[in-house]
């Protein structure tokens, strides 16, 4: 279980280039398996992350369309990379850069998901912190998140429109 | 701690407690659970089935690093056949943007993503050529369009052309043979006016001395009747010489607007050819 009231300390921890941090939830979204990284740089023991849905370590200054754009796409059966900000258990925070991909069955059906995450470039992650304000900042202006959510999905529509690319594509130039 | 029967520490030497025998019994029992799990975790593995890892070993500190080299090991050959499993699709489909993250990859998993990497480019750099190729073509066939248009009117209005030149020969022919008719009835004029002064002359004859004069003017109008004849003969074999002549020509005429016809024909196959069209 995530601390209550678990408040970001505004301090970055970091992880080896050679690391990957891995999981695997089932189709909810539940953790059924953290790795050893995982469970270091998010400060908790694995007993405390398998049970748990992923959202635990969700920092408060991520963008909602972000993870829209991220459900959608793997429920539909692609891949898909994101910067992610990570909030650890002490409220310290980490940024990632994850690749999920659906697990599927011999018959094609998802029976889970599994996402790996690996240090991020500086430059990208100075880039995509610009971008993520805005979003942000475009959600707040409303108390319903479902309004604020569907304006930053636009606005992040918009931008890909301004660049020409695919997000797939784009992701990859940030 | 002394052991019953065993005093001052004999049962170091010899054999253990009870007490001993039970604990290192579960501890035996717990080491066979975990390699009965590990076990198959790793025959999961060994069928192709990553999903599998070695859950709850933290709190075991003897299983720990087990635990985690088999997870570790997992971990990565998942996260390569994703990998390279997901930048294969993407260029099967013509993206080859999408790259093997190297990152988090290690020794022959590292190598055979800067393999996959390397292909990955070669390709987009031939769908490069291919492209370039495709858009010099399209321009190639685009001109050759325009110069087909332009062949297709130049051979319309050659056709256009010899059409005329046709009509005129067909002109020219009908001339002739109203001039055949002329010189028929020249010819025809000839022989009555040889016939005449042939009569002149007899007549001349009778009248003697008298007509001596008369009989000179016959004869010269006989030879200029016999004149006119050759003359008109002469006509004759000119006319029938125009006439082959312009028969000739319209043969040449027809074939050369057949062959007109036939190189526009064969413009056209080379510009679809180039296109890449059927013909």
């Amino acid at each position: 279980m995530r601390p209550a009231g678990l408040k970001p300390t505004g301090i970055e921890r970091r992880f080896q280039e050679d690391e990957i941090i891995v999981s695997k939830t089932d189709p909810k979204g539940i953790i059924t398996y953290a790795n050893s990284v995982f469970c270091r740089v998010a400060g908790y023991a694995e007993a405390e992350l398998v049970g748990q849905p992923h959202n635990i370590v969700r920092h408060p200054d991520m963008p909602r369309c972000v993870f829209k754009l991220l459900w959608d796409t793997i429920q539909s059966g692609q891949e898909i990379f994101a910067y992610v900000l990570n909030l650890a258990k002490t409220g310290d925070h980490y940024w990632v850069f994850a690749h999920v991909t659906p697990t599927l069955d011999a018959r094609g059906n998802i029976i889970g998901y599994h996402s790996n995450r690996r240090v991020p470039e500086r430059s990208a992650v100075e880039s995509i912190q610009e971008i993520y304000r805005m979003l942000l900042a475009e959600e707040r202006k409303t108390t319903d998140w479902r309004k604020g959510m569907a304006a930053s999905h636009e606005m992040l529509l918009g931008l890909l429109r301004k660049t020409g690319m695919q997000y797939e594509e784009w992701i990859f130039s940030v | 701690m002394l052991k019953q029967g065993f005093p001052n520490g004999v049962s170091q030497a010899g054999e253990p407690s009870a007490e001993e025998c039970s604990r290192l019994r579960q501890e035996n029992e717990a080491y066979r659970d975990w390699v009965a799990r590990v076990t198959s975790v790793c025959e999961q593995a060994a069928t192709g089935d990553l999903e599998a890892r070695v859950l709850g070993a933290a709190q075991t500190p003897a299983v720990e690093p087990l635990a985690r080299a088999v997870n570790d090991m997992l971990d990565r050959t998942d996260a390569f056949v994703r990998e390279a499993g997901a930048a294969l699709e993407y260029a099967g489909r013509g993206k080859f943007f999408r790259r093997v993250l190297e990152r988090g990859l290690l020794g022959s998993f590292r190598r055979a993503a800067t393999l996959i990497n390397r292909a990955n480019g070669e390709m987009a750099q031939q769908a490069k050529v291919l492209r370039e190729e495709e858009r010099k073509r399209r321009i190639l066939a685009e001109s050759l369009e325009g110069a087909i248009r332009k062949s297709a009117k130049l051979a319309d209005s050659a056709v256009g052309e010899t059409a005329q030149a046709t009509a005129t020969i067909v002109r020219l022919t009908d001339a002739s043979v109203r001039m055949g008719q002329v010189v028929k009835l020249i010819s025809e004029i000839a022989t009555q006016t040889n016939l005449l002064a042939l009569n002149a002359t007899i007549e001349a004859a009778h009248a003697g001395e008298a007509g001596k004069g008369f009989a000179v003017v016959a004869s010269e109008v006989k030879q200029l009747s016999n004149q006119t004849a050759a003359g008109t003969r002469r006509v004759v074999d000119d006319i029938e010489n125009i006439r082959h002549a312009a028969e000739e020509t319209d043969k040449a005429i027809g074939t050369i607007s057949q062959t007109i016809q036939r190189m526009h024909e064969v413009t056209q196959e080379i510009a679809l050819a180039v296109e890449g069209r059927e013909t």
